[in-house]
């Protein structure tokens, strides 16, 4: 962070509140704009019903001043990504009608899927800020359908890296671009049609700051712009004031990387001093091998993530709530990627255990605020191919949901996103119109739940069977698949469920793991597994973790819970202590 | 408390390592801020973190040698 | 012909508007809903109306009792039959949260128990192909031993492209127990998306007990105030059915109740001229916003009861907000003052009501500012307490640090440009710039807000309806009877062949015409309308084209196409004539034929009320308070422009004129504002 972004800027007299929260409203309704304009336009299942994609408002000084969060993942890395972007090309080269891409993990960027753009927004001649956007595309090249390489080992495998490039001048395509990037992509009509999206949306943004601009007076809504960001670091100082001082640690464990099959530890210093935060993950591994490697905006994202889940929603998401909380993450570990090494399930499977990590070590001083771990993996499963129907190459992203942890006022919910995103699930009338994949079933799995006086969300099970006369190229990223590294409960509270991604080969009787059949390294973390017809892939998704002691689960609330079907009477009878049944 | 100065990064095209900051590990830019702690030349992304690192990252640092 | 009546009953208040199509004489009432009786306001306003029962031809009632049952969960017991391996989608659901950062939010509960969620051993395959056909048998063992007050839903995997084995159960079914209610998915929603076509047929299956209750409880009824028993029911949709119809599918008219206002709304634009419109309708708790184009409400098959519960029938498009008379004004911990969405409600109301609300809100801040007279409230029904409101605003102004009058103009603000914002929102969710719009200021305190609001977001035209207050009942006796056929398909630009559009058409149409027959009870010929709902082959929202009348051919098809690349390029500012445009959904609209059937509007009827001699009063606008004329709406009856500030005061509602706006009334009285274009807007006013 260089420091004109955070000098105070020179002042206009105060503005009264009532018209500060008017000018906060329109920051975020432009923002809103932008992303309903992208996803009504967007090609990529990720983008437009996944949601996959955020959009913020940037000031002259790269203060992001307004946002409408489609995706918690991308809060940090856009901050990173238009500070990166506008200092290493130098402010002075932005002209209206310019349009910055850049993917670059190593430049301020989440994981290299995950593209942003960035238009500078000028009014009356001058640069007044910019509006920009970040949004997942489904496939961007690499070693492996969908680029989501999971036993990459270098950047280069997982898909075309594009450091900040003007992609539009002057409202022109840059044609010799993005013949570059078509050229690279598996699907590049998708891409054509994803960042146009994107970049369509910019204009929209932009055309209504301007109109802001003009109502208010450009250097009237900058001087809004900084109360407004004043405003929001009191607020959420004073919520930090609020929680006893100390330093709270917090370990846990991911079960592999995807290249080594070794357990994978992260750790995190939690200081609450007077009014600010420092979140310290110095003791985490080295780097690994495998894309688990968070880059430093993954790491971030995830400290704010979980620190607007503890605090008041209400405090506006600008870069003055950013400015009480500090991180640290030493480079070369897992939360803090150097290159070349891979980073792209470090934003689906590292971020949530992160925000989980940081509320954990904040539990013993927030319990009424924090939840125990959720199932925390995206069940990330890729695949593509020539589609048996059309003849066309076809890749697809897919997602499971998890259970949410329990809480001590409340059950977790079962069969959500994880924390990071906030995706929807493809309807299977629509995956089987456009995949060679049919799906024998989709369900809750009783009891994966974590048991608890409080219980976990369930997770889910789903099972396709690859089509006749089709040839599915497969890979997969889960955790949570064995050992001791189920979501974890808290007072008490047990553990959620395993996740698992099984194959039953035609003529086979039982799923086994891939590890056991196509001997890979991780038994849920692959790349590049051919399926053939008539082959069954099963997708359980981990369940959440329970909150206090299952014992004392209220017995009405366990009795729906067993007539429901949702714990077993073996359950209840050994878990739970029930007699009655 | 800052005592150091800004230093201007020029990296030629081909390079790919980049500078991180000595105490949040985040990659920089354009420009760090190089100041003196306890003897040491240590490079920042910002003044904001010289000054974190001076009452935490030194602090703690200390405590961990020095049971 | 004969008496025309359109009814209205509501949460708080049963509303009619009637009209004699002989004289042409109209007739109001409004009388306090009876929620535990529903069936007994409706009678309290017919017999406050002064016609006579024997005289009425035509009756359509919009009611909430659908959405009640599901708001109070009081429906019917289901049991949910789907393909096998599909029973926990209705608990599953869209896996997507409300908010972020929100430990505290539950998913919503589904109106199907899941062990009453079963599965039934079939399967049909993308393109509609049997896999597996129904086994019969086990569709009895699963309703075998059901109790009596239950019903069915029956949603399986592609159904909508296949109905056999939807089809197939409903036999099975009838034989187990002929008297057993079954919703079958391919009928309530004929579309894809599993998890929304199978939760409208839930909903479908959860009220209609209690809807099938109700419409013999009003047949009953009307048959004894000797009106007779054929009536119509008001649908989401905006068109009106026969209720016996309506009861078959009483998913269908869940949003009863909301559709009044925008067809009452659209008629007002269409009648003021004013083909694009916002009707905004602001009541006492909350302000329902619908776009308006061509003269006609959106639709949209997307309304949610709550987050994550979907309700996929076609349903007016309608915005609902927490903004009204009562919205109670409140200091965040940030310090930024907030209206809404909490509100005072009727009981105890604002703090001016005097009935022990202690919380300043909307109507509070209004009196305050001189806006709402407090001894003309209601035409003088309810007399207000200013010192109250006064003291209620002050307490609020104490925690911001600033006088009751500073205050009062701020909740304004932020309340209208809360409003404001939403407008922006649906406007360009549906791709159109509101600027153009005309603004329809209906309910309470629709009309004491509108200009205001239009100021915040760019509108310069508002249209005030006569008796704003009753524009539901209104809706529903100018609505006509509509049936959307919706199917969904997967087709393609560069294969799809103009004879199979042809067919599929002629199939919706089809049943389009017969759905109509049974709806409007008659064997008139409805106008029909054909729409293709297109996207870029990878795009996830659709726009929907309409397709021109006559035969389907390459050449048509290519206009519709062009009309779509036009469409896109407007709205998102690009276009791609080169990539392939999927046809996700064919529509087929049947509406009653023919133009406006009511007779001419009439002032004295309507609520204009009586003459009264001007006064002047103290109203405050941007920084201070000015002389303000207040005159009674009845003097504006063809009257000239005549500029603000004014206030204009009716029985039902307040119309603020603010400085910069004039006003006139047209030959009954409907009032238009406009802003005049030389000035500057209020948003100058920092």
């Amino acid at each position: 962070m260089t420091d004109h972004a955070t000098a105070p800027r020179a002042r206009g007299q105060e503005i009264d509140p009532v018209l500060l929260g008017i000018i906060n409203n329109s920051f975020v309704n432009i923002c809103r704009e932008m992303g309903i304009t992208m996803m009504r336009t967007a090609f990529s299942p990720i983008f437009n019903e996944g949601l996959d994609f955020s959009c913020v408002l940037f000031d002259r000084e790269l203060n992001m001043i307004g946002q409408a969060e489609f995706c918690p993942a991308q809060l940090a890395a856009s901050l990173f990504i238009v500070r990166w972007t506008v200092e290493e090309l130098g402010i002075e080269s932005f002209a209206p009608g310019d349009v910055v891409l850049h993917n670059d993990p190593y430049r301020g960027g989440a994981h290299i899927p995950e593209h942003s753009v960035i238009r500078p927004v000028f009014h009356d001649g001058e640069l007044w800020g910019f509006v920009a956007n970040v949004g997942h595309l489904a496939e961007i090249g690499g070693m492996a359908v969908g680029s989501f390489a999971a036993d990459a080992t270098e950047v280069f495998q997982e898909g075309l890296r594009i450091p900040p490039v003007k992609i539009v001048s002057h409202d022109e395509n840059n044609l010799d671009l993005w013949r570059l990037i078509m050229a690279n992509h598996r699907t590049p009509r998708n891409t054509w049609g994803d960042l146009n999206a994107q970049i369509g949306s910019l204009r929209v943004a932009e055309r209504r700051l301007i109109e802001l601009l003009d109502r208010y007076g450009s250097e009237f809504v900058a001087d809004a712009a900084a109360q407004l960001m004043d405003y929001a670091e009191r607020w959420m100082r004073s919520e930090i004031a609020a929680v006893p001082d100390g330093h709270y640690e917090f370990t846990d464990w991911m079960e592999d990387d995807g290249v080594q099959a070794e357990p994978v530890m992260f750790h995190v210093t939690v200081t609450v001093d007077g009014d600010r935060l420092i979140v310290d993950w110095t003791g985490s591994s080295p780097q690994v091998r495998g894309p688990i490697n968070a880059t430093f905006g993954v790491t971030a994202g995830a400290v704010y993530n979980a620190v607007f889940h503890v605090t008041d929603d209400k405090i506006p998401k600008n870069s003055g709530a950013y400015r009480p909380i500090h991180i640290i993450a030493p480079p070369g570990t897992v939360v803090n990627v150097v290159y070349p090494g891979p980073s792209v399930g470090g934003n689906t499977e590292t971020h949530p255990k992160l925000v989980d990590m940081v509320t954990g070590a904040l539990a013993p001083v927030m319990r009424e605020h924090v939840a125990a771990a959720e199932g925390a993996s995206a069940c990330n499963f890729l695949f593509g191919g020539i589609h048996p129907d059309t003849g066309e190459y076809y890749a697809n992203y897919h997602l499971e949901g998890c259970g949410w942890g329990a809480k001590d006022y409340d059950d977790g919910n079962s069969a959500m996103i994880v924390v990071n995103g906030n995706c929807r699930n493809t309807p299977v009338e629509i995956f089987e119109t456009r995949y060679p994949l049919q799906t024998v079933e989709y369900r809750l799995i009783p009891d994966s739940g974590g048991p608890g006086r409080q219980r976990g969300g369930l997770g889910t099970r789903r099972i396709m069977r690859v089509r006749d006369g089709a040839e599915v190229t497969a890979s997969a990223l889960f955790d949570r698949t064995k050992g001791d590294f189920r979501a974890w409960g808290l007072e008490g509270g047990l553990p959620g469920g395993y996740g698992a991604i099984k194959v039953r080969r035609a003529g086979d009787t039982e799923f086994r793991t891939f590890s056991e059949v196509y001997g890979t390294v991780s038994p849920a973390k692959f790349t590049n597994v051919i399926l053939h017809p008539g082959d069954e892939v099963m997708l359980d998704s981990p369940g959440g973790g329970g909150f206090g002691d299952p014992r004392e689960r209220d017995r009405a609330r366990l009795a729906h819970d067993i007539s429901e079907g949702i714990v077993s009477d073996r359950a209840a009878r050994e878990l739970y202590g029930w007699e009655d049944c | 408390m800052a005592t150091g100065r800004w230093v201007e990064l020029r990296p030629e095209i081909w390079d790919t390592v980049v500078t991180p900051c000595d105490c949040c590990g985040q990659v920089v830019a354009r420009r760090l801020w190089v100041a003196d702690v306890d003897g040491v030349q240590r490079r920042f992304c910002s003044t904001r973190c010289e000054a974190l690192y001076r009452t935490y990252v030194v602090p703690q640092t200390r405590a961990a040698a020095d049971p | 012909m004969g008496v025309r009546v359109g009814i209205d009953t509501g949460g708080t208040f049963t509303d009619l508007v009637a009209v004699d199509e002989d004289s042409g004489r109209w007739y109001t009432a409004k009388v306090p809903s009876s929620p535990d009786a529903p069936v007994r306001a409706l009678v309290e306003a017919l017999q406050r109306a002064d016609f006579d029962p024997e005289d009425v031809s035509f009756l359509v009632v919009g009611t909430t009792i659908g959405i009640n049952a599901v708001l109070t969960r009081t429906g019917a017991r289901v049991v949910y039959l789907t393909t096998r391996g599909f029973e926990d989608v209705p608990h599953i659901q869209r896996i997507n949260r409300r908010n972020h950062y929100d430990f505290r939010w539950r998913k919503p509960e589904p109106f199907a128990l899941r062990r009453d969620c079963l599965g039934i051993d079939e399967r049909i395959d993308y393109t509609g192909r049997v896999l597996e056909a129904l086994h019969p048998e086990q569709v009895q063992a699963a309703v075998d031993g059901v109790d009596g007050d239950a019903t069915v839903a029956v949603c399986f995997l592609f159904s909508y492209l296949n109905p056999e084995s939807e089809l197939a159960a409903r036999d099975a079914i009838a034989a187990a127990d002929p008297a057993m209610p079954v919703s079958l998915s391919h009928e309530i929603a004929p579309i894809w998306r599993e998890y929304e076509r199978g939760t409208a047929t839930i909903l479908d299956a959860y009220i209609k007990p209690v809807v099938a209750g109700y419409v013999a409880g009003v047949s009953s009824a009307l048959s004894d105030q000797g009106v007779g028993s054929t009536w119509s029911i008001l649908k989401s949709n905006g068109g009106h059915a026969l209720s016996g119809a309506a009861r078959e599918r009483p998913a269908h008219m869940l949003l009863s109740g909301i559709a009044g206002g925008a067809i009452g709304g659209a008629f007002y634009a269409r009648q003021q001229g004013a083909e694009q419109a916002i009707v905004l309708d602001m009541g006492g708790t909350s302000c329902d916003v619908c776009l308006i184009a061509g003269g006609e409400p959106a639709f949209s098959s997307e309304f949610e009861i709550e987050f994550g519960l979907p309700l996929a029938v076609p349903t007016v498009s309608t915005k609902t907000i927490g903004a009204g008379g009562g919205s109670i004004g409140w200091i965040d911990p940030g310090g930024f003052l907030r209206v809404g969405p909490q509100s005072a409600g009727a009981e105890p109301g604002p703090a001016c009501y005097g009935r022990g609300g202690t919380d300043a809100t909307l109507t509070d801040a209004n009196v305050l500012l001189g806006r709402l007279n407090p001894d003309y409230f209601l035409g003088g029904a309810l007399s207000l307490h200013p010192e109250q409101a006064r003291d209620a605003v002050r307490r609020l102004g104490d925690e911001l640090g600033s006088d009751p009058t500073a205050t009062a103009s701020a909740m304004l603000r932020v309340a209208n440009e809360n409003m404001a914002n939403a407008v922006r929102l649906i406007t360009v969710d549906e791709g159109v710039d509101p600027r153009a719009f005309a603004l329809i200021a209906m309910g309470g305190a629709g009309p004491t807000h509108a200009a205001e609001i239009a100021d915040a977001i760019g509108i310069e035209r508002v249209i005030v309806p006569l008796h704003p207050g009753l524009t539901s009942a209104f809706g529903a006796l100018a609505a006509r009877v509509r049936v959307d056929q919706i199917t969904s398909v997967a087709l393609s630009s560069p294969t799809v062949q103009p004879a199979e559009l042809e067919k599929l058409y002629a199939d919706l149409q089809a049943t389009a015409e017969a759905d109509f027959a049974a709806q409007a009870g008659s064997s008139e010929r409805p106008e029909l309308a054909r729409v293709i709902a297109m996207r870029y082959q990878g795009q996830n929202y659709e726009q929907e084209i309409p397709v021109p009348d006559g035969p389907i051919t390459a050449e048509l098809l290519e206009r519709v196409l062009g009309r779509y690349h036009d469409l896109h390029e407007e709205f998102y500012g690009y276009r791609m004539d080169s990539l392939p445009v999927e046809m996700i959904r064919l529509i087929v609209t049947a509406t009653a034929s023919g133009g406006e059937r009511l007779p001419p509007l009439s002032a004295a009827a309507l609520g204009a009320g009586e003459p009264r001699a001007e006064r002047t009063a103290q109203a405050y606008f941007g920084d201070g308070f000015v002389d303000t004329p207040v005159v009674a709406r009845a003097d504006l009856v063809g009257s000239s422009s005549r500029p603000g500030p004014l206030i204009v005061e009716s029985m039902d509602t307040t119309v603020v004129v603010p400085p910069h706006w004039t006003v006139r009334g047209d030959a009954v009285g409907v009032l238009e504002l406009r802003l005049q274009a030389d000035e500057p807007t209020t948003g100058a006013d920092r």
